[in-house]
Parts: C-alpha cells; structure tokens; sequence
C-alpha cells in the first residue's frame, strides 16, 4: 500500500516544500513584516495552479456548451425551415408565454438532450425531434467515458452515443386541396398501419435490433433494390417494398445511396421500442409511426441529407394515406399481409403472456411465503409458536395414520 | 503445423533461457532492450494498421448472422443471433487485437517503469510482432489466404491441448462454438 501512496506522498511533500522558507518563519517574525512584504514572500505556484485548472475548467465548460448550442441550432434551423416551408406544417416548434413567437427547441441536461415539435398537416399527426450531443461541457468525464467505452464496451453507456431521432406520427387523414372535405375514417384507416418495415444500415444491425423491439421481431434479408449498406427488416419479406412503393422513385440514387454514413435506419412500425411485460401493454403501446435514426448531421449537405430522409418519409405517408382515402385498387398493405403480420405478432404475444403469468405466479409464491414467515413471526411474539407447531406436527402425523390405515384396507 | 500458443511458450522459453545472459542492470542493454521493445510494439501496430486499411478498402459488406451458443450459466435463455457484415467483423477483430497492444504497453510499463523489472521487457519483445503476424485477419488480408477452413469467420479460439496435440482449430461438431450462416445478396437465399 505504501509503494502504491508513495508518488502521491512525495507529491504532498513538493507541494509543502514549495512554502519551506516562508513556514520557517516564526510567529513573530511574520507579524513584524508589512502585509504587502508577506504577499511577496509567500510562494504562490501550486495556488495559481489550482486557480489555472478552475479556469480551464470554466473555459472548457463554455466552449462545450456553445458547441453544443451551435450544432443544435444548425440543426434545427434546418429541420424547422423543412418542415415549415417545404412539408406545410402550420405549427413548428414550441409555444412561448409571448404569443407571436416560437420556441426553436427545448433542452435540458447541460444542454446535451434537444427536442422539438411540429404539427398541423394533412396525413401526419405529429413529427417529434430529438438530438442528442455528448456532453462537451465536461472534458474530463467525456474522455473517461471514452477509455472506459474504448477498453470496456460492456460498460460503456447506451446515451452516451450522439444521435438524432425524427419519429412521424400519421394520423389517416388525407387532404389534397384547400377545398377537399375530411375524412371521417381516419381511426379506421390506422389499423392499416400495423406492421414493420425498415430500412437498416448493415453496420448497425445488432444494435439497433438489440435496442429497438419492433426491429427485434422483424427477419433480415438483403435486397438488389438497395444500396449495399443497406439491409431489410421487415416482419414478412412481402412487406419490404412498401417504402419504395409510396416514395419517390429516385428515393434510391437520390437519398438511401447518398446517406449512408449518416442513416441507422428509418423504420415505418407500431409496435414500441421498449419490449411489452404484459398484454395491457402490449395493446396500450401501439402507435403507428416511422421512426428515422441518424448519427448527428454537422455540415450543410449532411443537414440536407437528413431533411430528404424526412422528406421522404412524409411521402410515404401522403401516399399511403392518400391510396387507403381513396380506396385505391393498388394499395399495397392487403388484408393478407395484415392477416401474415398479425399471426407472427399472436405468437410473439402469447409468449408474452406466457412469460407475465409465470412471474406472477412465482410473485405469488414469494408473497405466499413472505406471508407465511410474518405469521410465524406473530406467533412467536405471542408466545403460541410452540402451540402451533405442537398443532402442525399432529396434523401431520394424523394424516399419515390415515394414509397408511387406507393402504391397510 | 504448430498452434501460435504452443510457439509462444517456446518463444518464451527461449527468451527466458538468453535473459539470463544478459545483465539487466547494465544501463546500456536496458536501453537497447527498451528500444527493442517499443520498435517491436510499434511494428506490431503498425501491422494492425495496414491490415485495418486493407479492411476498410475492401469494404466487403456481406451480411453475417452469428449464433452465439447459449450461456451455460443461463440455460433458459434463447441463443442470440448477431447480424453483422464481414467488414464490420473484421474491424472488431482487429480492433480488439491493437486494444491488446495497448493493455500490453500498459502492464509493461507498470512492470518497467515502477516495479523496475526489465526481463519482461525483453521478454515481451517479439511477441507483438509474432502475434500480429499470426492472426488471422493478416493472413486473410496481407497474405491473401482465403476465409475457408481455419480462417472461416467467426475465427474459433483453439485450445492449448489442441495445439499440443497437433488438431485444427476448427470443429464443425463443436457446438459450444459460434455458428455462421452467410446470406448472399440476392433474396436471402443462405449459402450455409
């Protein structure tokens, strides 16, 4: 222990020595020197470095934090200014006590957790936006998290990772015109979303499967329709052309192709991220969307392949939207497929089911027990433990006399 | 052909066996036998390096499906299945291997630099390079050898026993090792 103390003893020792002379000094001799004169004589050098790291501390911590600021509000900037003007949403980020003016987006934990909100539009309920940024602000704890991360993944932290998330919401009504009525279906018509389908990037597949529940339920298949960093995750391979079905047809060159080195994945599913514990859940959870998940965009032609993405999603939705409004006879999502999606997703609830009632059924045991031992324990503060036991041990031996009596017989 | 487990016992045999000739107190061959030592670190890494580029530019972006077997101390949990690419696969492998040099570095420096041993040191000399040159992602990648037989991925660990005994590493019945399925390109259709 003490071989593994000794640099930090002999480094208390420098730090004392560097004061030997003015410590030397007796009481009255001190008093006898001028405040000014004591100022001089003192030796300030570990002080000062102590003060120099409070400022290095500070400094980092601005420029951290401006950092942070600064992506967040390239990014949305960029995002607002698409979906307000390119995609007409009529409300885009979030409502201040002012009434004319708009908050871009709200932060919080030193400025590393960024959301907005945008809604008001025809087929989409809601486009929710989240960014996450590392937390610049500190340093030292960052490059901790990188050696621990780097030497021990197994530890590393699954927020510590940057990302961006955009998650649409569709809400089944379908407007072309100023003029055109609303459709009184839309409830109905969302039961049409009720499957998975996802484009993943191969260099992330374990992950995010491992991460996301809805991608955990879906097959793995690679197709010649995509760029080759690209695979499927769809829950039946009949369901994977549907997003090449609703966007555009240069989706492919044109936005997939380009994005690699950003894109996770962009998934169109209604089954949550987190896995259900019981069937209450499991239906409570349902929400169709498309969830688009991307590394942190910081260039402007990156900030505009991330804004396509969006783009395009939102496409898919209109059409889809549009083709189920107006009962169109190439609407890609049949009964069938529906019929195929819900019969996998039986199974995976059953098991579900299968797994809550065995823990509850253990739960129960341990109350049972728990129960059992408080009695016991009530017993013997009232002194009737002994009775009791006296009471169990006939009962028992009464019952094996009549067991052995009916073998007699 | 000998295991690179067995040859690293000889390695270190025959090291032990010169470290005893050489006086480790003189300053001078401490410091030849420091600059052995780094030289050797950094060729190893270097080693590494070039394989990791030669990685990255052939970009081979397959897509493997890994059955890890089942834990042994949780035998009511289902296996897992990893997807990956043959890229990525490779990048994990190497990565691990320089994390390696690194953890080395580390406990030598500590040996070296605190406790003030130096026959570690000398002993530690070739192993960097050896061992960069005897994995597996070099032989695929700098000498050309092809991913079949040995060097099929994912690359099995052999066990010293076997390497003493003269066996392959790989053991297709062996189910306690990770099995692969490569699906190519076209439909999903598996090729194993």
């Amino acid at each position: 222990m003490s071989a593994l103390l000794g640099p930090l003893t002999s480094f208390m020792e420098t730090v004392n020595s560097l004061n030997a002379n003015y410590n030397a000094l007796s009481y009255e001799e001190l008093t006898a020197m001028g405040f000014v004169q004591r100022l001089k004589l003192y030796n300030w050098t570990f002080e000062m470095f102590s003060v120099g790291i409070v400022l290095f501390m500070f400094i980092t911590y601005r420029i951290g934090v401006s950092m942070n600021l600064s992506r967040a509000d390239k990014f949305f900037d960029s995002i607002h200014a698409v979906l307000k003007n390119n995609l007409g949403f009529s409300r885009v980020g979030l409502a201040t006590s002012d009434p004319n003016g708009r908050k871009m987006y709200l932060d919080q934990h030193l400025h590393t957790w960024f959301t907005t909100f945008a809604t008001g539009r025809s087929s989409i309920s809601s486009v929710n936006v989240q960014l996450h940024l590392f937390g610049r602000n500190n340093p030292v704890n960052l490059s901790i998290d990188f050696l621990i991360g780097f030497f021990l993944p197994s530890l590393k932290f699954d927020h510590l990772e940057e990302y961006c998330e955009v998650i649409l919401q569709p809400n089944g009504v379908y407007v072309g015109s100023d003029e055109a009525k609303v459709n009184g279906n839309a409830n109905e018509l969302l039961g049409n979303f009720k499957f998975t389908t996802s484009i993943v990037n191969k260099s992330v597949m374990t992950e995010v499967r491992n991460k996301n529940y809805f991608l955990s339920l879906t097959h793995v298949t690679e197709n010649d329709k995509l760029p080759r960093e690209y695979a499927f995750m769809s829950e039946t391979n009949q369901l994977n052309d549907f997003i090449y079905k609703y966007a555009k047809p240069t989706f492919n060159e044109e936005v997939l192709a380009k994005v690699t080195h950003l894109l996770e994945f962009i998934s169109f599913t209604d089954l949550p991220a987190q896995k259900p514990e019981t069937e209450q859940e499991w239906n409570s959870k349902q929400q169709p969307r498309c969830v688009i998940r991307c590394k942190v965009p910081t260039s402007k032609k990156d900030l505009k392949l991330v804004n396509d993405v969006v783009v395009a999603a939102v496409e898919v939705f209109d059409n889809f939207t549009k083709d189920l409004v107006q009962k169109s006879s190439t609407v890609f999502i049949t009964p069938d497929m529906l019929k195929k999606t819900k019969a996998t997703r039986q199974q995976e609830l059953s098991k579900i089911v299968k797994n809550a009632k065995k823990i509850a059924a253990e739960k129960a045991l341990e109350d049972k027990k728990e129960a059992e031992k408080e009695k016991r324990r009530e017993l013997k503060k009232s002194g009737n433990l002994e009775k009791s036991d006296q009471k169990m041990k006939e009962k028992r031996e009464r019952r094996l006399r009549n067991k052995q009596r009916t073998r007699m017989q | 052909m000998l295991s690179p487990a067995v040859t690293n016992i000889a390695v270190m045999l025959v090291m032990m066996q010169l470290s005893r000739k050489i006086d480790m107190e003189d300053e001078t061959n401490i410091l030849y036998i420091r600059i052995a030592y780094v030289s050797c670190t950094v060729l190893g890494f270097l080693i590494y390096q070039l394989v990791r580029r030669k990685i990255v530019a052939t970009n081979d972006l397959t897509k493997l499906k890994i059955v890890k077997p089942k834990n042994a101390m949780k035998p009511n949990e289902p296996e897992q299945v990893e997807y990956t690419t043959v890229r990525d696969y490779d990048l994990t492998e190497i990565d691990s291997a320089i994390k390696s040099i690194f953890t080395g570095v580390a406990m030598m420096g500590f040996m070296h630099l605190y406790m003030k041993y130096t026959n570690p040191l000398f002993m530690q000399c070739i192993n960097p390079i050896k061992s960069a040159l005897e994995h597996n992602e070099t032989k695929i990648h700098l000498f050309g050898n092809a991913a079949t037989g040995e060097l099929k991925r994912p690359f099995k660990t052999p066990s010293l026993l076997d390497g003493f005994m003269g066996k392959p590493a790989t053991d297709a019945a062996d189910a306690s090792k990770p099995k692969i399925e490569e699906i190519s390109s076209a439909e999903g259709v598996k090729t194993e």
